[in-house]
């Protein structure tokens, strides 16, 4: 099967691409994928795919496919997998390597979930499995065989979409089949539950309050300092500075003077606007936001063909007809791709915003740091890292959408 | 009519036009030429105030554009830049209304006037109305950017090299429409170049700056046979200086009665083009067809000689 679909694509690959590596037989070796077969080898030699615990808070010990599985089942789920990992290893079509690579995807997938049946028995009923370093890096191998072939693929936003959309519905699938709950993380979730899906509207709040603020304002200030370089000179430093504070510190350094205002004004505290919670982490994401935001639109601005501006004053615009109708448009990609830094890097630093009790999913970062329950910590951890990404992924298919539509 | 009277701009310490004095009228082109930095391109925005003067007045049919507010004053004057300044984000359509649009045009006025326009631009208004300006040769691009300058027709059009960006072949294409339509508008041009064979080819005067001056204002048969000393001489001197100036003359004006061999020469046509004509075909002299196609007179080599050598 690899020796045919190698044969068939090499004509096509040829013309592309050059040259860079001979296999017996004309085959040809992919970049992308020595470095994931070198990946899969790492992962599968010398890292535990899983670690077992005897419960949820000592240290456990990393366990290999062999010493979770009898010897048949172990060889069974290699062959898989070293078959999957030496197609990618061989150059093919983008759109097989892609389905090759989800397939491994859920296979690893289906992999994790078998494990807690075999290790967790009425002997142990507090042990936990967890996810170990050979999980991790063939889950990154397989994401980055899906990922490439994605970009070869060329996806348009539509697509782009699409493929977000199914690997939401899969992970959906996942949990809600029970295939995981035996995992050490799952056994986290059910047990935070209730709290879970409160603290994940409260993280998007602050994420969208905090972006959505800075837009407001940046936008504007951004213009300003693109008209008046005297304002630039002091504004764009100032952020500047703004942006190097450690977000730990920058938390403590709200905590005094909002603290002083509720204490002064019992309405503002009646307003939840006090030292600690959602106020002091939401202006802070603020902050951090308004310097991406108003240097991109100075950069858009800065960017803008000398012609067309021109061309609108000679028309007669006036300076707001002009800001509407032509340095605005002109700028808005380059503005866009500051919102969405500022997007993904909210949905991060929004997990710091636990420390001061403004919640979001940092608050089971910081649980299960203050426990030493690293599966806690991934109940946190893992939803922030998904929602960027998702994030990212809706914003630039929208804002490639809205440029077609022009 | 322009009347520009002793207008200067100074940029910190540089003087870019310095005590510029001159009237352009109304229904002629006037071609600004000079080398960067002469102050060519700087007199030209004064006019539409792109650039305010640091004194002196520009009265346009007798007011102050002073006086009036910048962006109306600018509304009712066409303006042509190179590399075309069309907006990218912007349809074919929607650039050429730009001016209608701010002026409050009803849309079924400005639909017409676009297409008008189009038309006269020799471009088919349905295949290109909905074009962006990216889709468009720099030609193309070029007729648009005259077409949105003249959409809201304007008396008075300001060109700022509008050729500059264009490869010959396409660029005489335009020079000639240029000149078609102003003849056919009879509106006011005022053109920048640094181009001395362009400006001879399309002013009806020519202003040649430098240093911020004007160094000469007159037709292109004066700065020919009379350039004043210096600059204005070393810009129009070299070996074609005569066919320059046979080109400014028409073939009709020394024509005589008689008859010539061989197939007749428009008496529109200049004597540059009956010069050529007649040392490829090896003739002494040339028939001459009036405007009306008849063929009475002649033009002979001799003559035009006579008249080169008179104009020297």
């Amino acid at each position: 099967m690899i020796a045919g679909t190698g044969a068939d694509t090499q004509v096509q690959e040829t013309r592309a691409v050059p040259v860079t590596a001979h296999g017996a037989g004309g085959l040809r070796i992919d970049k992308v994928g020595a470095l994931i077969a070198a990946l899969a080898l790492l992962a599968l030699v010398f890292e535990p795919f899983v670690t077992f615990r005897a419960n949820r808070i000592v240290s456990g010990k990393g366990l290999g496919l062999t010493d979770i599985f009898t010897a048949g089942q172990a060889w069974a789920f290699l062959a898989v997998l070293a078959t999957g990992v030496l197609f990618a290893l061989l150059r093919s079509r983008p759109a097989l390597r892609f389905v090759v690579g989800v397939v491994l995807l859920l296979t690893l997938c289906l992999l994790l979930g078998l494990v807690p049946a075999h290790l967790v028995t009425a002997d142990n009923p507090l042990a936990r499995v967890s996810p170990a370093g050979g999980f991790w890096i063939l889950f990154f191998a397989f994401s980055v065989l899906v990922t490439d072939a994605i970009a070869k693929l060329s996806f348009g936003p539509v697509q782009h979409l699409l493929a977000l959309a199914l690997a939401a519905a899969a992970i959906a699938a996942i949990l809600s089949s029970g295939l995981w709950s035996g995992l050490s993380v799952m056994l986290e979730y059910a047990n935070h539950a209730d709290t879970f899906w409160l603290e994940a509207a409260r993280h998007i709040e602050l994420v969208t309050g905090s972006v959505a603020a800075a837009v407001l304002v940046g936008v504007p200030l951004g213009v300003a300092c693109a008209k008046w370089s005297a304002l630039r000179a002091v504004a764009l430093p100032v952020l500047n500075i703004v942006q190097t504070i450690p977000s730990i510190a920058m938390y403590g350094l709200m905590m005094v003077p909002l603290g002083l205002l509720a204490a002064r004004f019992p309405l503002l505290d009646a307003l939840g606007i006090r030292g600690i919670g959602v106020a002091p982490a939401g202006i802070a994401l603020f902050l951090y936001s308004l310097l991406p935001v108003a240097a991109s639109v100075v950069v858009g601005f800065a960017q803008l063909a000398r012609e067309s501006v021109e061309a609108a004053v000679a028309m007669g615009m006036t300076p707001r007809q002009r800001l509407f109708a032509i340095e605005l448009p002109l700028a808005l990609p380059v503005i866009l791709t500051g919102v969405r830094i500022v997007l993904v890097q909210n949905i991060g630093l929004a997990t710091v915003a636990a420390l001061i009790g403004g919640g979001g999913f940092g608050t089971f970062v910081f649980q299960g740091l203050g426990q030493a329950a690293t599966d806690l910590v991934l109940l946190g951890a893992v939803p922030t890292i998904a929602l960027g990404l998702a994030a990212a992924i809706v914003f630039n298919a929208v804002t490639e959408l809205a440029k077609r539509r022009h | 009519m322009i009347e520009i009277e002793k207008i200067s701009r100074r940029f910190g310490d540089i003087v870019a036009v310095d005590d510029v004095s001159l009237t352009i009228e109304r229904g002629t082109i006037t071609a600004f030429v000079g080398t960067s930095g002469s102050g060519k391109s700087t007199l030209l925005r004064m006019i539409n105030r792109l650039i305010a003067p640091t004194s002196g007045t520009i009265r346009i049919d007798g007011s102050d554009t002073a006086t009036v507010p910048a962006e109306a004053l600018r509304r009712g004057i066409g303006y042509v830049i190179q590399g075309n300044g069309l907006f990218p984000h912007w349809t074919v359509a929607r650039n050429i209304a730009t001016v209608p649009r701010l002026l409050g045009w009803s849309a079924a006025r400005i639909d017409q006037r676009v297409r008008e326009l189009l038309t006269l631009f020799n471009l088919d208004a349905n295949a290109y109305l909905h074009k962006y300006p990216h889709q468009l040769s720099g030609g193309q691009q070029q007729r648009v950017g005259v077409a949105r300058a003249l959409a809201a027709e304007p008396a008075i059009l300001l060109m700022d090299e509008p050729f500059g960006a264009l490869d010959p072949i396409i660029r005489a294409k335009a020079q000639e429409d240029l000149l078609a339509l102003q003849r056919r508008l009879g509106i006011t041009v005022v053109i920048v170049t640094h181009d001395m064979e362009e400006a001879l080819h399309l002013g009806d005067r020519i202003v040649v700056m430098d240093g911020g001056r004007v160094l000469q204002a007159a037709t292109p048969a004066e700065i020919l046979q009379r350039p004043a000393p210096g600059f204005v001489e070393r810009l129009v001197a070299g070996v074609d200086r005569p066919f320059r100036l046979l080109s400014l003359i028409p073939v009709s004006e020394i024509a005589e009665t008689g008859a010539a061999e061989g197939s007749p020469i428009a008496g529109t046509q200049s004597l540059r083009d009956a010069l050529s004509e007649l040392l490829w075909r090896g003739a002494q002299s040339l028939p001459v067809a009036s405007a009306d196609g008849a063929v009475q007179s002649r033009i002979s080599l001799a003559s035009i000689l006579a008249r080169a050598e008179r104009s020297a």
